[in-house]
């Protein structure tokens, strides 16, 4: 049986205070005090007064009196939840700053609260989940288990709070546990979790779980799952650029270019900066909108979009402006300290088509390989391996993707345009959304 | 328990008068209005100018006692007759209120005492005296008690703070006590009462003396006091010998709450003309033996008795019972002087009789019935322990001794309490010393002591009455030694006792209201008093539906039984601290399911304890629908020395700081499910399914893991299933066969 006498509220009285006030006000309070031992409310500011001395002598004597003061109150006042809540809290802080003894405390006290004053604040094993944290970090030590638990003991201690299901989720996917992520997410989702972060996550997880493959098109679902999930966070957080832009992007990737346009548009409305402007017009120039990718590149411009950006040569390529483009790539790469591979083969090519000699401009600068496909693609087009074994390595429709549209490119500089159509139809039909090889497959299969 | 120990004391206190301390004053109407220069007696001690010369007050100081000084004369008579001069410097308001009023107990049977001077030295240097109209002798007026004790109160003029008093007084032994014998104690300081009978202070002293002369033929023999840096000079001229003894610079005393029963906290001297208690005991059965008289009637309860109590154990029974029924507690000795009873058959006649004249009667008709019995001299609690190894008059009690014999075990009877169970024997007299009363008997013993599990309060308290939103609970309180006599003896004595008990009970939970009360045995003294009733609880859940919640924590019987809220803080505390007798505050709750769809979860469980103060052993036991908490906490008997005490002050916080128990009754839709789940078997792959599902969101995660396993068992084709073992599989951290269950899951065509 609940043994809580009649809850009254007591303001907290100090919000902010230096050490000489909060010291006159405890000493104030004290005297209050003994002429009326058995008020509450008296005890519960002397409470809060020896936090805010504690606060700013770091005397452990002054919390232990704030607890001591806190307990008074409840002696008389039983149950009452500010009081309870204002003990908790500084219990909570003792366990994240190593003080195990408190955990218990901390957790018989959280129990006592209503429901309601539970939401608002961290369960205690998010406390113990911090400890351990911050220790092991200190220590240099791994113990990832040790953290799930005090994160899953968290979940069920405030089962209607996201915290501890993001965080849990979190640190299975930084271990790549992606599907573990997803349904210890979904977990929250089914405990009638609603929030803008649970779904945002969702959203991240899917993502990232694509991502994780190589090619993210191949995982056709978990992008649709990430653009759901975007959608959902969206009405819970409507004047956030950046979930808007990953809905952009993921509408994109799933071929819905009239969504993904509009999605555009509202970042541009939310937050219109030279490099969401420089976004939005190569959002445009991969779907042959030219005029408006102009007008755009425009906009960005004038907002300050460095002319070094790769957003200006790569807008110019997909629209067939080769001396723009050419003039564009120089500026980028005269920014760049150092190249990658599509930067060796983007000079080769707007060399063919302009006869310009990017020599001068890249000589001296590492050429930066970042993977094994990357290798072979490079490997490729410098003529170290043939077209036979380049097609082996590509694994997933984005290699084949790039391997369709350099070899393409091989045999349409050599004159077999037929065979160079065929192959630049092959990359379309990957349909990798995304990759600036499909506007110019397209580009090039115009020309006769 | 302070309460009960001062009614214990009030009453007990005023049986026997043998006690002497040298602080009794009385003054004669021929005297009061001396004055100074009118034939004033001759001062013991130097001038009071000699005595400030060079005084500085220390700092802090509310008062200090300049000079206490008493010459005892010892006559060849063995009567004494002796003057005693205080001198006191008084520091503060407190002081001045304190010192405003001397008030003196004095046996006037035994003692005549005159007042020879009284002065108050103002800060301005006059001197005033005392005023004939500022005194008075007055008789206490106790309910039931007739005696010689007698109370002189008189009043100081002028004292402020800065002044200084002095007084001198004289007393002369009227009557020995004890032919040819002298018994005396002293204190070497002076203790004064407080204001508004607030206890008594014993402030600083500079310089304490005590001087006894007597004729060479007399031995006198005296308590060690060593221990408390007093010296002893002896000096002999012709017939006369005097024994001086003098201490400097003595310690205030503050006496403080639960402090050792032993008088060792303050310098104390015992005086007497004799070394052996057999010379105390054959006084005092010369006093006993000519009372123990039988007549008809007596002779007649006496055959009565042999009629129906056939064994020694039913004798001594009924002895105690006829005492109780047919002799009043009455305190009728004026004129008399307090250490001899009355004739047995006159004490039957009258129907009433003090604590000598019922044991005397008892040992009387114990004696008639074949028991072995005699009376026992006893200092009960209130008086303290006395250093025992120099004999004095220092009793306040008496009781029967029935010492073992054939048939019976040792047993120590009072049968003064009116109201106590048999035989009597209260946490009063418990561990103090006493003294036999037979010819042979030549030494002090010591009355038993109880253990804790004697001494207990046992709550018994079941919720077993919902409806709507509210609840009740129905309580049952039995109690053991200390607790047995003193809730006793509130119920009878309390008025309106049973509001007073409904809000007293009622303490246990303050949100409660107790609607029912009773108590079963109040007026039987064979069997344990107990109090049981109901608590009513208003709107403490929602109802139906909603949980009931539930909270319980041995404070709840701590704040009640027992005073651990006031104790002094470390810093505070100036003398040991001694918790004796050791008790118990047991408890039995049980914690009933307002329906059958309500599921226990426990939130919080109440710790064990065990350090050298408090034992403290909790279980929670569940069975159908109910959960049962049982508690046994020990406030074990122990004396806690300075050095301990912030030890045992710690330990007392964590112990009224250990975590409750708090635990609900919901009504789990979930646990309801999963009851119907598990009744549903192990082949239905939904209820599997379903199963792990629940015992994943009570983090049952083992559970969860072996209800996948045998639901991809039994369906390997079911995606869900895969998934499920995937999440247990993750929980559990085996997370490489996670992933292969959520890839499984997928194949089969889950859309994870």
């Amino acid at each position: 049986m609940s043994c809580s006498q009649t809850v009254k509220h007591v303001d907290a009285p100090l919000a902010s205070s230096n050490l000489s006030t909060a010291s006159a006000l405890v000493s104030d309070l004290e005297q209050q005090l003994l002429k009326d031992p058995n008020n509450p409310e008296l005890h519960y500011k002397l409470g809060y007064a020896y936090i805010a001395q504690a606060e700013k002598s770091k005397s452990a004597a002054d919390r232990k009196q704030a607890i001591r003061e806190f307990r008074n109150v409840l002696k008389l006042v039983p149950g009452n939840e500010n009081t309870l809540t204002a003990l908790y809290n500084i219990y909570y802080d003792d366990v994240v700053k190593g003080d195990n003894k408190a955990l218990e405390k901390a957790k018989t006290i959280f129990n006592q609260l209503s429901s309601q004053a539970r939401e608002n604040l961290n369960p205690p094993s998010l406390a113990y989940f911090l400890q351990r944290y911050i220790a092991q970090k200190d220590a240099r030590e791994k113990n990832p288990n040790e953290l799930f638990d005090a994160l899953l003991s968290a979940t069920r201690e405030q089962p209607a709070s996201d915290k501890a299901y993001i965080q849990l989720a979190k640190m299975y996917r930084t271990q790549g546990y992606y599907p573990l992520a997803i349904a210890t997410l979904k977990n929250a989702e089914g405990n009638q979790v609603q929030s803008r972060a649970l779904y945002q996550n969702l959203a991240e997880t899917y993502e990232e779980r694509a991502e994780a493959g190589g090619c993210t098109y191949e995982k056709s679902d978990s992008l649709y799952r990430a653009a759901t999930y975007y959608q959902k966070a969206i009405p819970l957080a409507t004047d956030k650029p950046d979930m808007h832009y990953q809905l952009a992007q993921m509408f994109m990737d799933n071929n819905h270019y009239q969504l993904a346009l509009n999605e555009i548009a509202i970042v541009l409305e939310l937050a219109p900066t030279a490099e969401n402007y420089g976004w939005a017009a190569q959002s445009y120039s991969l779907l042959g909108r030219e005029q408006k990718a102009f007008e755009l590149l425009d906009k960005a411009k004038q907002q300050g979009l460095a002319t070094s950006d790769m957003a200006y040569h790569e807008i110019y390529m997909n629209a067939g402006n080769w001396m723009q483009a050419a003039l564009s790539f120089t500026e980028y790469l005269q920014a760049q300290p150092q190249i990658s591979i599509y930067d060796a083969i983007k000079a080769d090519i707007l060399r063919d088509q302009t006869e310009l000699d990017f020599t001068k401009v890249t000589s001296g600068k590492k050429i930066n390989v970042r993977n094994e496909w990357e290798g072979a693609v490079y490997a490729y087009w410098t003529n170290k391996i043939n077209r036979q074994q380049f097609e082996k390595t590509a694994r997933n429709r984005c290699e084949r993707t790039e391997y369709y549209f350099y070899s393409g490119y091989r045999d349409y500089r050599a004159g077999n345009t037929q065979a160079a159509k065929q192959l630049f139809k092959a990359a379309l039909q990957q349909n990798t959304y995304r990759f600036i090889e499909r506007p110019l497959a397209s580009l090039f299969l115009e020309r006769d | 328990m302070s309460d009960f120990f001062v009614r214990l004391i009030k009453k007990r206190s005023l049986c026997l008068f043998g006690f002497l301390f040298l602080c009794g004053l009385i003054i004669s109407t021929g005297t009061l209005a001396a004055e100074k220069d009118q034939g004033e007696a001759a001062r013991i001690a130097p001038p009071l100018k000699t005595l400030m010369r060079g005084f500085k007050p220390a700092d802090k100081t509310e008062a200090q006692v300049l000079l206490r000084k008493t010459d005892v004369y010892i006559d060849a008579q063995l009567m004494s007759h002796a003057t005693s001069y205080v001198a006191v410097y008084i520091n503060s308001d407190e002081a001045v209120r304190d010192y405003s009023q001397i008030s003196v107990t004095f046996n006037s049977f035994y003692e005549d005492i005159q007042l020879e001077f009284a002065h108050v030295r103002t800060p301005d240097g006059k001197l005033d005296s005392i005023k004939a109209d500022a005194t008075q002798i007055q008789s206490p007026t106790d309910e039931n008690f007739y005696h010689d004790r007698k109370e002189l109160l008189f009043s100081l003029p002028n004292v402020r703070k800065g002044s200084v008093i002095e007084f001198q007084y004289r007393y002369t032994d009227t009557k020995k006590m004890v032919p040819n014998q002298w018994f005396d104690s002293f204190s070497f300081h002076w203790w004064e009462d407080l204001a508004a009978g607030q206890g008594t202070r014993a402030d600083a002293i500079l310089t304490s003396e005590l001087s006894i002369t007597a004729p060479t033929s007399i031995h006198l023999f005296s308590s060690d006091v060593t221990p408390y840096q007093i010296t002893q000079k002896r000096s002999a001229q012709g017939q006369q010998q005097t024994v001086t003894w003098t201490g400097k610079n003595i310690a205030k005393i503050e006496l403080q709450s639960d402090m050792p029963r032993e008088h060792n906290y303050a310098p104390y001297l015992r005086v007497a003309t004799t070394d052996k208690w057999n010379d105390v005991a054959r006084w005092a059965d010369g006093l006993v033996e000519p009372h123990l008289l039988s007549d008809a009637a007596l002779a007649q309860i006496v055959t009565d008795i042999k009629q129906t109590a056939l064994t020694p154990d039913a004798k001594v029974k009924a002895v105690y019972q006829t005492i109780q029924d047919h002799i009043r507690y009455v305190f009728a000795h004026v004129g008399r002087g307090g250490y001899e009873p009355h004739d047995t058959t006159d004490i039957l006649k009258n129907g009433y009789g003090d604590c000598k004249d019922q044991t005397v009667l008892a040992v009387k008709l114990l004696r008639d019935l074949g028991i072995k019995a005699d009376p026992a001299l006893i200092i009960t609690r209130g008086r303290g322990i006395p250093d025992m190894t120099i004999p004095g008059i220092s009793f306040d009690h008496m009781i029967v001794h029935i010492p073992a014999q054939n048939g019976l075990q040792e047993i120590w009877m009072d049968t003064t309490g009116e109201t106590s169970l048999y035989p009597g024997f209260s946490v009063g007299i418990e561990g103090q010393p006493a003294l036999i009363v037979n010819e042979q008997s030549k030494q002090i013993s010591v009355l038993p002591s109880q253990g804790p599990d004697k001494h207990f309060a046992h709550l018994e308290l079941v919720f077993d009455k919902f409806d709507g939103q509210n609840a009740q609970a129905s309580f049952k309180l039995t109690f053991g030694g200390l607790y047995e006599q003193r809730l006793r003896s509130m119920w009878q004595y309390s008025r309106e006792r049973d509001k007073y008990f409904r809000e007293l009970i009622g303490q246990i939970y303050n949100a409660a209201e107790v609607i029912e009360l009773n108590t079963s045995n109040a007026d039987n003294l064979w069997q344990p008093f107990v109090i049981n009733g109901r608590f009513a609880f208003t709107k403490v859940w929602g109802g139906d539906k909603e949980p009931i919640n539930y909270a319980f924590s041995i404070t709840q019987l701590t704040n009640l039984f027992a005073d651990l809220r006031n104790l002094h803080k470390p810093d505070d505390r100036k003398q040991p601290y001694v918790n004796d007798p050791g008790y118990s505050l047991q408890s039995r709750i049980v914690f009933n399911s307002p329906s059958t769809r309500h599921q226990l979860r426990i939130k919080t469980r109440g710790v064990n304890i065990d350090n050298p103060y408090y034992k403290l052993v909790q279980t929670g036991t569940q069975e159908p629908q109910r959960y049962i908490v049982e508690q046994n906490l020990t406030l074990k008997t122990s004396r806690i020395e300075l050095a301990n005490y912030a030890d045992f002050y710690q330990k007392t916080e964590e112990l009224l700081d250990s975590t409750d128990w708090t635990l609900a009754y919901e009504y789990d839709a979930t646990a309801a499910d999963m009851a119907a789940l598990q009744s549903n078997g192990k082949n239905d792959i939904a209820s599997l399914i379903a199963l792990s599902k629940l015992h994943i969101k009570n983090g049952d995660y083992q559970q969860a893991l072996e209800t996948a396993q045998s639901a991809v068992t039994i369906a390997p084709t079911n995606a869900e299933a895969h998934y499920q073992l995937g999440l247990a599989l993750g929980y559990t951290h085996q997370f490489k066969e996670s992933d292969a269950a959520f890839k499984k899951a997928e194949a089969l065509g889950y859309k994870l």
